[in-house]
């Protein structure tokens, strides 16, 4: 028989079958039941399923100006190789990034002029206050680490980023469950209503930065965030005096993959907010799981810009390890691994474990007698 | 202060108030939860005094709604006095979870274990309170005939020490040989006594061959057969061994049945069991006794041994073996514990989204369609598998109701 569809059932994945008492098809092997338009509807909508698209049209190229770069050195650490630009009294004399020597390896080229810079708000004093208070309200960093101040140098970097901005468009399915449990005598029935669910939106995003430094850890970076741009100014070699900038050195191109990424996310979560429940005239069915099924994001007009955003670097050893810490320079966000006084932590087990256990073997006794 | 005093003499109060007191002597059934009609209450008292003037047995009826933490029996006592003093006589309390029999005088001595429960058995049987208390004074008044006892009549003198029956089959009969004669005189000794003493058999009997027979079969009729049991419905326990098969069995009967429960057999056997398999069966039988004269004691009190009421020492190992699993959890909820506090140390991350830098959101399609429906249908876990305690009941080749157990060592 041609043109005679199959269905396969979403529950069990059984041929479903037509009933026809309630027109409507039942598997007969999970007795689960569907509507056939909505089963159709959801095999035809498989079918069209489109994949990502990320269109990025305009990178960043802005050039420097003749005799822009004169003042700017470049200086060269010798033992990881990382290379910071700045001014002739930059002051700073070790490299950022892992505290050895650094010397001025000549005159400042190449790469791209950056666009916007935000300036420093906070100073060095403030980030060592808040690094002293980032140690201080926190439980089990070792005593030693706490008292002898660890801190080996601060230092204001200008870190490179990748600004990106794009309109996006997303289409998402998802899986959406209303469960009802109900009790008859000896029996209990739980009823899963499915539903699917197809959100499509359009939002903008503006700014959204990927670190263009390989040797800035990239989940520090995120971590400070956010940035706001609102306060970015277009940039001028002014701004670098005293502070030592990184050059970028992951190219745009080799950064819209993260950027990519989460947009994608964002869409997607802002997609899946707006699946609540069901609704049919006044009545309304509250969703109580719901699960991303497939989601496709277009991403249009994209366009990259290149930034220099201030972090203050803080890095301190402890029993011969580095520890680096980073502050945002903008919003003063502190963050960054601290030691944890094993010691301590393992007197934390034993005691919670007294007192847990404690109060678990003396209810359990007082149900015993109850 | 002054206050407090008042209050808590209120309190007091109304404690002593609710052992209600009766004036009216003519007055047997007091119905203090108001589960019976004035008219079927006036209808029981009639029948109760027509009692008491055939047999001069004061046969008395209680329901409450709860005696409170002192219990039926001690509930029952009170009201016993305060309405009948040292009059002879029965009086059966019951409450919503729980019931006691209280005899005074002669009832103590005409009435038996079992014949208590056969008059609760009656009256619990009843869907209807009054009912209830009516089968309840039948019971009691068939066994009063039973006994031919009379108002006025004088009772028999009863010796106040119990004397050991000499005619009666040995307690210890060892026929598979395993104890010396010491051992034996003394086992044997230490059965009469609690026998004696509790009125109630225990008999312990070892044997080469249970020649073909189940091991409950066979202690059902050792039991049948030789004429054990103490009292008017032979009352006793069997405990049988067979070296040949390695097999115990127990059996009970009568108010052995009510005695020793599934689950307390079972504790008994538990304990014992290990001393057989090494072959110190001393040590066994000796302590098979004391379980029995405990069960029995305990047994009189109303609430034998079972699921919920086991002997002390089982509450002792439950405390030290619930130690290990509550300071276990204990562990393992500490461990997550110090987990998250030294993750709290580490605050650098990646941040999978892009949130803070997106505006404009507008939704251009939303759409919702209901695809299918899934019934689950289980069946409740059904309570009758718990063990709620009590003694399975088998009948035996004479003919006669056996509790029992049998098992390998």
């Amino acid at each position: 028989m041609s043109g005679m569809e199959q269905f396969k059932c979403p529950s069990c994945g059984g041929a479903v079958e037509f009933n026809a008492g309630t027109q409507n098809l039942k598997c007969p092997y999970c007795d689960s039941e569907f509507d056939i338009e909505a089963l159709k509807t959801k095999e035809e909508a498989k079918a069209q399923k489109k994949d990502d698209q990320f269109s990025w049209d305009e990178m960043a190229s802005n050039q420097w100006a003749e005799g822009e770069t004169d003042g700017l050195k470049v200086y060269a650490c010798k033992a990881c190789g990382g290379e910071i630009v700045g001014d002739e009294n930059m002051g700073a004399t070790t490299c950022p990034y892992c505290g050895n020597q650094i010397v001025m390896t000549g005159q400042f080229s190449g790469v791209l002029k950056p666009d916007y810079i935000i300036p420093f708000k906070y100073d060095k004093k403030q980030a060592k206050a808040a690094f002293e208070e980032f140690i201080r309200s926190r439980q089990f960093v070792p005593k030693m680490f706490t008292t002898q101040k660890h801190i080996d140098e601060i230092k204001g970097i200008y870190v490179p980023f990748w600004l990106f901005d794009a309109d996006a468009e997303g289409e998402a399915t998802y899986d959406a469950t209303v469960t009802h449990i109900t009790t008859n005598g000896k029996y209990q029935t739980t009823e899963i209503k499915h539903y699917s669910a197809t959100r499509e939106g359009t939002m903008k995003f503006n700014k959204v930065p990927v670190d263009g430094s390989s040797r800035i850890a990239d989940d520090m970076m995120e971590s400070i965030e956010p940035f706001y741009f609102d306060e970015a100014v277009e940039f001028n070699t002014a701004y670098l005096a005293g502070y030592a900038a990184d050059k970028y050195d992951v190219s745009d191109e080799n950064s819209i993959e993260r950027a990519n990424e989460r947009i994608k996310k964002s869409v997607e979560l802002a997609l899946e907010q707006t699946v609540t429940g069901y609704r049919k005239g006044r009545h309304v069915e509250i969703y109580d799981a719901v699960t991303p099924e497939w989601s496709s994001v277009d991403i249009q007009n994209g366009k990259a810009k290149y930034a220099l955003y201030p972090v203050w670097m803080l890095s301190a050893t402890y029993k011969g390890k580095p520890y680096t810490f980073a502050m945002n320079g903008q919003t003063g966000k502190f963050i960054g691994d601290l030691p944890a006084d094993e010691g301590a932590l393992k007197k934390f087990f034993w005691k919670r474990t007294a007192v847990i256990g404690t109060i678990i073997y003396v209810a359990g006794i007082a149900l015993l007698l109850i | 202060m002054k206050k407090m005093i008042t209050i808590m003499l209120a309190i007091v109060m109304a404690m002593a108030m609710t052992v209600t007191t009766y004036a009216d002597q003519e007055v047997y059934i007091f119905d203090e939860a108001s589960w019976i009609t004035t008219a079927s209450e006036s209808e029981l008292n009639e029948k109760a005094a027509g009692i008491y003037d055939k047999t001069g047995i004061i046969v008395s009826y209680l329901c409450i709604e709860d005696a409170g933490s002192d219990g039926t029996y001690a509930y029952a006592e009170v009201a016993y006095e305060e309405n009948f003093g040292d009059k002879d006589g029965i009086l059966l309390i019951e409450s919503k979870e729980k019931w006691s029999v209280y005899k005074q005088g002669k009832a103590e001595d005409i009435f038996d274990a079992a014949d208590e429960d056969a008059m609760w058995a009656a009256c619990s049987s009843k869907d209807y309170y009054n009912e209830g208390a009516d089968a309840y004074l039948d019971v009691v008044s068939g066994i009063l005939a039973d006994e031919g006892i009379v108002a006025g009549a004088e009772e028999e003198s009863q010796p106040a020490t119990p004397v050991i029956d000499d005619n009666h089959p040995a307690r210890f009969v060892d026929g598979a040989d395993l104890l010396t004669a010491d051992e034996e005189a003394e086992l044997e000794g230490k059965l009469d006594e609690i026998s004696t003493r509790q009125d109630f058999d225990v008999v312990v009997v070892t044997t080469d061959s249970l020649g073909g027979k189940t091991p409950e079969a066979f202690a059902d009729d050792y039991f049948d057969y030789k004429g054990y049991g103490m009292g008017t419905d032979d009352d006793g326990i069997l405990f049988a061994i067979s070296m040949g098969e390695r097999k115990w069995a127990i059996s009970t009967h009568a108010y052995g049945i009510y005695a020793f429960t599934d689950a307390g057999q079972k504790y008994i056997t538990d304990n014992i069991t290990p001393y057989m398999s090494d072959g110190d069966f001393v040590t066994a039988f000796d302590q098979f006794a004391d379980y029995c004269d405990d069960y029995v004691t305990q047994a009189r009190t109303g609430e034998p041994y079972d699921v919920d009421n086991m002997p002390d020492q089982l509450g002792i190992l439950a405390y030290v073996m619930w130690l290990f699993p509550a300071y276990g959890i204990g562990a393992v909820i500490a461990f997550f514990l110090k987990r998250s506090k030294k993750k709290s140390l580490q605050t650098a991350m990646m941040r999978n989204d892009a949130s803070d830098y997106w505006s404009d959101f507008h939704l251009t399609k939303e759409y919702d369609m209901f695809l299918h429906r899934e019934l689950i249908t289980v069946e409740l876990s059904d309570d009758d598998d718990d063990d709620d305690g009590g003694s399975s009941i088998h009948v035996s080749s004479s003919g006669r109701s056996h509790g029992g157990s049998s098992g390998s060592f």
